[in-house]
Protein backbone atom coordinates (compact mmCIF):
# COMPACT_ATOMS: atom_id res chain seq x y z
CA UNK A 1 0.00 0.00 0.00
CA UNK A 2 1.39 3.19 -1.31
CA UNK A 3 0.12 5.97 0.85
CA UNK A 4 -0.27 9.58 0.55
CA UNK A 5 2.51 12.22 -0.33
CA UNK A 6 2.47 15.02 2.02
CA UNK A 7 2.48 17.29 -0.27
CA UNK A 8 -0.57 15.67 -1.95
CA UNK A 9 -2.07 16.57 1.19
CA UNK A 10 -1.23 19.68 1.54
CA UNK A 11 -2.47 20.47 -1.53
CA UNK A 12 -5.61 18.88 -1.54
CA UNK A 13 -6.78 20.97 1.99
CA UNK A 14 -5.22 24.31 0.74
CA UNK A 15 -7.28 23.46 -2.72
CA UNK A 16 -10.28 22.94 -1.05
CA UNK A 17 -9.76 25.41 1.66
CA UNK A 18 -9.61 28.07 -1.35
CA UNK A 19 -12.39 26.48 -3.19
CA UNK A 20 -14.87 26.80 0.22
CA UNK A 21 -14.16 30.53 0.98
CA UNK A 22 -14.10 31.50 -2.74
CA UNK A 23 -17.53 29.81 -3.52
CA UNK A 24 -19.24 31.18 0.52
CA UNK A 25 -17.80 34.65 -0.70
CA UNK A 26 -19.48 34.30 -4.29
CA UNK A 27 -22.73 33.22 -2.57
CA UNK A 28 -22.60 35.82 0.04
CA UNK A 29 -22.37 38.22 -3.05
CA UNK A 30 -25.09 36.91 -4.86
CA UNK A 31 -23.14 36.00 -7.68
CA UNK A 32 -24.32 32.09 -7.51
CA UNK A 33 -27.49 30.99 -6.75
CA UNK A 34 -26.91 29.31 -3.17
CA UNK A 35 -28.41 25.67 -4.19
CA UNK A 36 -25.75 25.30 -5.94
CA UNK A 37 -23.29 27.11 -4.24
CA UNK A 38 -24.16 24.57 -1.21
CA UNK A 39 -23.32 21.47 -3.78
CA UNK A 40 -20.05 22.80 -4.42
CA UNK A 41 -19.16 23.78 -0.97
CA UNK A 42 -20.11 19.84 -0.24
CA UNK A 43 -17.24 18.53 -2.62
CA UNK A 44 -14.47 20.86 -0.89
CA UNK A 45 -15.92 19.38 2.12
CA UNK A 46 -14.93 16.23 1.26
CA UNK A 47 -11.72 16.86 -0.30
CA UNK A 48 -10.88 18.79 2.45
CA UNK A 49 -11.72 15.52 4.69
CA UNK A 50 -9.68 13.43 2.38
CA UNK A 51 -6.57 15.81 3.07
CA UNK A 52 -7.13 15.73 6.69
CA UNK A 53 -7.79 12.45 7.58
CA UNK A 54 -5.64 10.25 4.82
CA UNK A 55 -6.49 7.16 7.22
CA UNK A 56 -10.35 7.01 5.73
CA UNK A 57 -8.92 7.36 1.90
CA UNK A 58 -6.71 4.34 2.93
CA UNK A 59 -9.03 2.83 4.35
CA UNK A 60 -11.47 2.84 1.57
CA UNK A 61 -8.81 2.22 -1.23
CA UNK A 62 -7.84 -1.21 0.94
CA UNK A 63 -11.36 -1.98 0.64
CA UNK A 64 -11.84 -1.74 -2.96
CA UNK A 65 -8.79 -3.31 -3.47
CA UNK A 66 -6.72 0.30 -5.03
CA UNK A 67 -2.48 -0.23 -4.88
CA UNK A 68 -2.11 3.50 -4.43
CA UNK A 69 -4.50 5.40 -2.18
CA UNK A 70 -3.40 8.52 -4.40
CA UNK A 71 -5.48 6.76 -7.23
CA UNK A 72 -8.04 6.06 -4.85
CA UNK A 73 -8.11 10.18 -4.38
CA UNK A 74 -8.13 10.43 -8.04
CA UNK A 75 -10.90 8.16 -8.81
CA UNK A 76 -13.41 10.08 -6.06
CA UNK A 77 -12.17 13.45 -7.72
CA UNK A 78 -13.34 11.77 -11.52
CA UNK A 79 -16.56 10.27 -10.09
CA UNK A 80 -17.66 13.89 -8.41
CA UNK A 81 -16.82 15.09 -11.79
CA UNK A 82 -19.16 13.19 -13.38
CA UNK A 83 -21.72 13.94 -11.52
CA UNK A 84 -21.31 17.61 -11.35
CA UNK A 85 -21.34 17.20 -15.07
CA UNK A 86 -24.20 15.01 -15.11
CA UNK A 87 -26.35 17.32 -13.20
CA UNK A 88 -25.57 20.19 -15.07
CA UNK A 89 -26.65 18.35 -18.54
CA UNK A 90 -29.88 17.70 -16.71
CA UNK A 91 -30.43 20.96 -15.85
CA UNK A 92 -29.35 22.66 -18.94
CA UNK A 93 -32.36 20.31 -20.38
CA UNK A 94 -34.61 21.77 -18.87
CA UNK A 95 -33.19 25.91 -19.02
CA UNK A 96 -33.33 24.89 -22.83
CA UNK A 97 -37.03 24.04 -22.64
CA UNK A 98 -37.96 26.50 -20.57
CA UNK A 99 -36.17 28.90 -23.00
CA UNK A 100 -38.28 27.75 -25.80
CA UNK A 101 -41.82 28.03 -24.17
CA UNK A 102 -41.09 31.65 -22.82
CA UNK A 103 -39.92 32.31 -26.95
CA UNK A 104 -43.28 30.78 -28.15
CA UNK A 105 -45.09 32.64 -25.28
CA UNK A 106 -43.26 36.29 -25.78
CA UNK A 107 -44.07 35.44 -29.36
CA UNK A 108 -48.01 35.27 -28.84
CA UNK A 109 -48.23 37.87 -26.94
CA UNK A 110 -46.52 40.20 -29.38
CA UNK A 111 -49.03 38.97 -31.96
CA UNK A 112 -51.89 39.22 -29.79
CA UNK A 113 -50.63 42.93 -28.77
CA UNK A 114 -50.42 43.82 -32.65
CA UNK A 115 -53.65 42.69 -33.80
CA UNK A 116 -55.16 44.50 -30.98
CA UNK A 117 -53.46 47.45 -31.52
CA UNK A 118 -54.38 47.54 -35.20
CA UNK A 119 -58.16 47.02 -34.05
CA UNK A 120 -58.02 50.26 -32.20
CA UNK B 1 -50.64 52.53 3.54
CA UNK B 2 -50.53 50.28 0.26
CA UNK B 3 -50.77 46.74 0.95
CA UNK B 4 -50.74 43.88 -1.39
CA UNK B 5 -51.61 40.03 -0.47
CA UNK B 6 -49.70 37.68 -2.75
CA UNK B 7 -51.34 34.38 -3.10
CA UNK B 8 -48.67 31.93 -4.58
CA UNK B 9 -50.96 29.29 -6.28
CA UNK B 10 -49.79 26.06 -7.93
CA UNK B 11 -52.90 23.54 -8.94
CA UNK B 12 -55.82 25.31 -6.90
CA UNK B 13 -59.22 25.29 -8.78
CA UNK B 14 -60.86 24.30 -5.61
CA UNK B 15 -59.43 26.33 -2.90
CA UNK B 16 -59.39 29.69 -4.77
CA UNK B 17 -62.43 30.15 -5.50
CA UNK B 18 -63.34 30.49 -1.59
CA UNK B 19 -60.25 31.71 -0.52
CA UNK B 20 -59.78 34.69 -2.41
CA UNK B 21 -63.26 36.23 -1.87
CA UNK B 22 -62.47 36.31 1.49
CA UNK B 23 -59.20 38.11 0.98
CA UNK B 24 -60.78 40.59 -1.28
CA UNK B 25 -63.41 41.45 1.10
CA UNK B 26 -60.88 42.89 3.12
CA UNK B 27 -60.30 46.11 0.99
CA UNK B 28 -56.24 45.04 0.24
CA UNK B 29 -54.95 44.68 -3.39
CA UNK B 30 -54.62 41.09 -4.31
CA UNK B 31 -52.53 39.75 -6.46
CA UNK B 32 -52.36 35.55 -7.03
CA UNK B 33 -49.17 34.21 -8.82
CA UNK B 34 -50.18 31.10 -11.05
CA UNK B 35 -47.34 28.29 -11.16
CA UNK B 36 -47.60 27.33 -14.48
CA UNK B 37 -50.55 25.19 -13.15
CA UNK B 38 -51.62 21.62 -15.11
CA UNK B 39 -55.16 21.82 -14.07
CA UNK B 40 -57.60 24.87 -14.19
CA UNK B 41 -56.34 27.42 -11.99
CA UNK B 42 -55.86 29.76 -14.65
CA UNK B 43 -59.15 29.52 -15.68
CA UNK B 44 -60.73 29.96 -12.67
CA UNK B 45 -59.08 33.08 -12.33
CA UNK B 46 -60.31 34.84 -15.34
CA UNK B 47 -63.35 34.23 -14.16
CA UNK B 48 -63.19 35.38 -10.72
CA UNK B 49 -61.96 38.43 -12.49
CA UNK B 50 -58.80 38.78 -9.98
CA UNK B 51 -55.82 40.22 -10.46
CA UNK B 52 -53.37 37.30 -11.57
CA UNK B 53 -49.91 36.49 -13.25
CA UNK B 54 -49.98 33.53 -15.24
CA UNK B 55 -46.41 31.90 -15.22
CA UNK B 56 -45.31 30.17 -18.56
CA UNK B 57 -42.80 27.87 -16.22
CA UNK B 58 -43.31 26.08 -12.93
CA UNK B 59 -40.37 28.20 -10.65
CA UNK B 60 -41.17 26.76 -7.22
CA UNK B 61 -42.85 28.52 -4.08
CA UNK B 62 -39.35 30.25 -3.46
CA UNK B 63 -39.51 32.22 -6.98
CA UNK B 64 -43.08 32.94 -7.07
CA UNK B 65 -42.70 35.02 -3.26
CA UNK B 66 -39.74 36.81 -5.55
CA UNK B 67 -42.06 37.65 -8.53
CA UNK B 68 -44.71 39.16 -5.77
CA UNK B 69 -41.84 41.04 -3.98
CA UNK B 70 -40.50 42.51 -6.77
CA UNK B 71 -44.60 43.46 -8.39
CA UNK B 72 -44.97 45.09 -4.93
CA UNK B 73 -42.09 47.11 -4.94
CA UNK B 74 -42.33 48.40 -8.44
CA UNK B 75 -45.77 49.22 -7.90
CA UNK B 76 -45.07 51.07 -5.11
CA UNK B 77 -46.65 48.66 -1.99
CA UNK B 78 -45.60 49.74 1.60
CA UNK B 79 -46.63 46.25 2.62
CA UNK B 80 -46.45 43.16 1.28
CA UNK B 81 -47.81 39.94 2.75
CA UNK B 82 -48.10 36.13 1.66
CA UNK B 83 -50.88 33.90 1.95
CA UNK B 84 -50.84 30.26 0.33
CA UNK B 85 -53.38 29.25 -2.02
CA UNK B 86 -54.04 26.40 -0.88
CA UNK B 87 -55.79 27.46 1.90
CA UNK B 88 -53.41 26.60 5.25
CA UNK B 89 -53.18 30.27 6.21
CA UNK B 90 -56.78 31.23 7.45
CA UNK B 91 -57.59 35.00 6.14
CA UNK B 92 -58.80 35.92 9.28
CA UNK B 93 -55.32 36.48 10.52
CA UNK B 94 -54.26 38.61 7.79
CA UNK B 95 -55.12 41.91 9.70
CA UNK B 96 -52.76 40.79 12.58
CA UNK B 97 -49.87 40.50 10.73
CA UNK B 98 -50.38 43.47 8.85
CA UNK B 99 -51.23 45.42 11.90
CA UNK B 100 -47.76 44.94 13.32
CA UNK B 101 -46.15 46.31 9.97
CA UNK B 102 -48.04 49.41 10.75
CA UNK B 103 -46.69 49.79 14.19
CA UNK B 104 -43.23 50.13 12.11
CA UNK B 105 -42.05 46.40 12.37
CA UNK B 106 -40.56 45.43 9.08
CA UNK B 107 -41.00 41.50 8.94
CA UNK B 108 -44.24 40.00 10.71
CA UNK B 109 -44.71 35.97 10.72
CA UNK B 110 -47.81 34.54 11.63
CA UNK B 111 -46.26 31.97 14.06
CA UNK B 112 -47.75 28.74 15.38
CA UNK B 113 -46.07 28.35 18.18
CA UNK B 114 -46.17 31.47 20.16
CA UNK B 115 -47.54 30.58 23.11
CA UNK B 116 -48.31 26.78 21.89
CA UNK B 117 -45.85 23.67 22.53
CA UNK B 118 -44.34 22.14 19.91
CA UNK B 119 -45.37 18.40 19.25
CA UNK B 120 -42.41 15.87 18.96
CA UNK B 121 -43.08 14.87 15.50
CA UNK B 122 -40.03 14.56 13.12
CA UNK B 123 -41.21 17.76 11.43
CA UNK B 124 -40.79 19.46 14.58
CA UNK B 125 -37.36 18.08 15.39
CA UNK B 126 -36.87 19.96 12.51
CA UNK B 127 -38.31 22.97 13.29
CA UNK B 128 -36.37 22.71 16.76
CA UNK B 129 -32.90 22.33 14.75
CA UNK B 130 -33.64 25.29 12.18
CA UNK B 131 -34.43 27.71 15.72
CA UNK B 132 -31.21 26.05 17.37
CA UNK B 133 -29.06 27.37 14.32
CA UNK B 134 -31.37 31.08 13.92
CA UNK B 135 -30.24 31.57 17.30
CA UNK B 136 -26.87 30.13 17.44
CA UNK B 137 -25.91 33.10 14.05
CA UNK B 138 -28.10 35.63 15.35
CA UNK B 139 -28.78 35.74 19.43
CA UNK B 140 -32.62 35.46 18.65
CA UNK B 141 -35.29 33.07 19.19
CA UNK B 142 -37.59 32.44 17.07
CA UNK B 143 -40.89 30.17 17.11
CA UNK B 144 -42.03 29.02 13.66
CA UNK B 145 -38.67 29.67 11.56
CA UNK B 146 -40.82 27.56 8.34
CA UNK B 147 -43.88 29.58 8.39
CA UNK B 148 -44.95 30.75 4.78
CA UNK B 149 -47.19 33.41 6.47
CA UNK B 150 -45.72 36.83 6.96
CA UNK B 151 -45.52 40.56 5.88
CA UNK B 152 -42.77 42.45 4.88
CA UNK B 153 -42.51 46.42 5.44
CA UNK B 154 -40.96 48.52 2.81
CA UNK B 155 -37.11 48.15 3.91
CA UNK B 156 -37.36 44.36 3.39
CA UNK B 157 -39.31 44.44 0.24
CA UNK B 158 -36.38 46.68 -1.10
CA UNK B 159 -34.10 44.32 0.29
CA UNK B 160 -35.68 41.63 -1.20
CA UNK B 161 -36.85 42.61 -4.63
CA UNK B 162 -32.94 43.35 -4.84
CA UNK B 163 -31.29 39.83 -4.69
CA UNK B 164 -33.29 36.43 -2.69
CA UNK B 165 -30.16 34.28 -2.74
CA UNK B 166 -32.06 31.97 -0.20
CA UNK B 167 -33.27 28.18 0.16
CA UNK B 168 -36.59 28.63 1.94
CA UNK B 169 -37.89 30.78 4.64
CA UNK B 170 -35.80 30.10 7.04
CA UNK B 171 -32.77 31.49 5.71
CA UNK B 172 -34.46 34.40 4.66
CA UNK B 173 -35.56 35.20 8.24
CA UNK B 174 -31.83 34.79 9.19
CA UNK B 175 -31.00 37.53 6.62
CA UNK B 176 -33.80 39.82 8.19
CA UNK B 177 -32.60 39.43 11.36
CA UNK B 178 -28.66 39.02 10.79
CA UNK B 179 -29.37 42.47 8.61
CA UNK B 180 -30.81 44.88 11.39
CA UNK B 181 -35.03 44.52 10.18
CA UNK B 182 -37.37 44.98 13.28
CA UNK B 183 -38.96 41.27 13.42
CA UNK B 184 -41.86 39.69 15.67
CA UNK B 185 -44.13 37.25 15.69
CA UNK B 186 -48.21 36.74 15.55
CA UNK B 187 -49.34 33.92 16.88
CA UNK B 188 -51.36 32.12 14.44
CA UNK B 189 -53.37 28.87 13.51
CA UNK B 190 -53.04 27.01 10.74
CA UNK B 191 -55.11 24.63 8.63
CA UNK B 192 -53.82 20.91 7.76
CA UNK B 193 -53.42 19.96 4.83
CA UNK B 194 -56.54 17.90 3.60
CA UNK B 195 -55.93 17.10 0.01
CA UNK B 196 -52.76 16.68 -2.09
CA UNK B 197 -49.09 15.20 -0.64
CA UNK B 198 -47.07 17.68 1.06
CA UNK B 199 -43.10 17.64 -0.38
CA UNK B 200 -42.38 16.90 2.91
CA UNK B 201 -43.07 13.57 3.11
CA UNK B 202 -40.51 12.64 1.23
CA UNK B 203 -37.52 11.44 4.32
CA UNK B 204 -34.78 12.13 1.55
CA UNK B 205 -35.95 15.28 0.05
CA UNK B 206 -36.31 16.30 3.89
CA UNK B 207 -33.23 15.95 4.92
CA UNK B 208 -31.61 17.35 1.59
CA UNK B 209 -33.79 20.17 2.53
CA UNK B 210 -32.81 20.67 6.37
CA UNK B 211 -29.17 20.19 4.96
CA UNK B 212 -29.49 22.83 2.35
CA UNK B 213 -30.82 25.62 4.71
CA UNK B 214 -28.54 24.95 7.72
CA UNK B 215 -25.95 25.63 5.50
CA UNK B 216 -27.01 28.44 4.31
CA UNK B 217 -28.13 29.67 7.75
CA UNK B 218 -24.97 28.96 9.40
CA UNK B 219 -22.41 30.14 6.58
CA UNK B 220 -24.12 32.16 3.73
CA UNK B 221 -26.36 34.60 5.82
Amino acid sequence: MVSMALSLKIILILGSGFVLFYVIYNAIKSRMNIRYAILWISWALIVLLLGIFPGAAEFFSRLIGIESVTNFVFLVMIALLFVFNYYTYVKMSTLEEHDKKLNYELAVTKKKLEEYEKKQ
Amino acid sequence: MKVLIIVPAHNEEKNLPTLIPKIEAMGWDCLVINDASTDHTGDVLDEMGVPHLDLTNNVGLAGVTRMGFMYAWENGYDCAMVVDGDGQHPPKYIKLLIDKIEEGYDYVIGSRFVNKPKDRSLRMIGSRLICAAIKLKTGKTVTDPTSGMRALGKSVLEDFSESMNFIAEPDALTHVIHSGHKFTEVQVEMVERTAGVSYFSNVFRSAYFMFDVLMSILFMQ
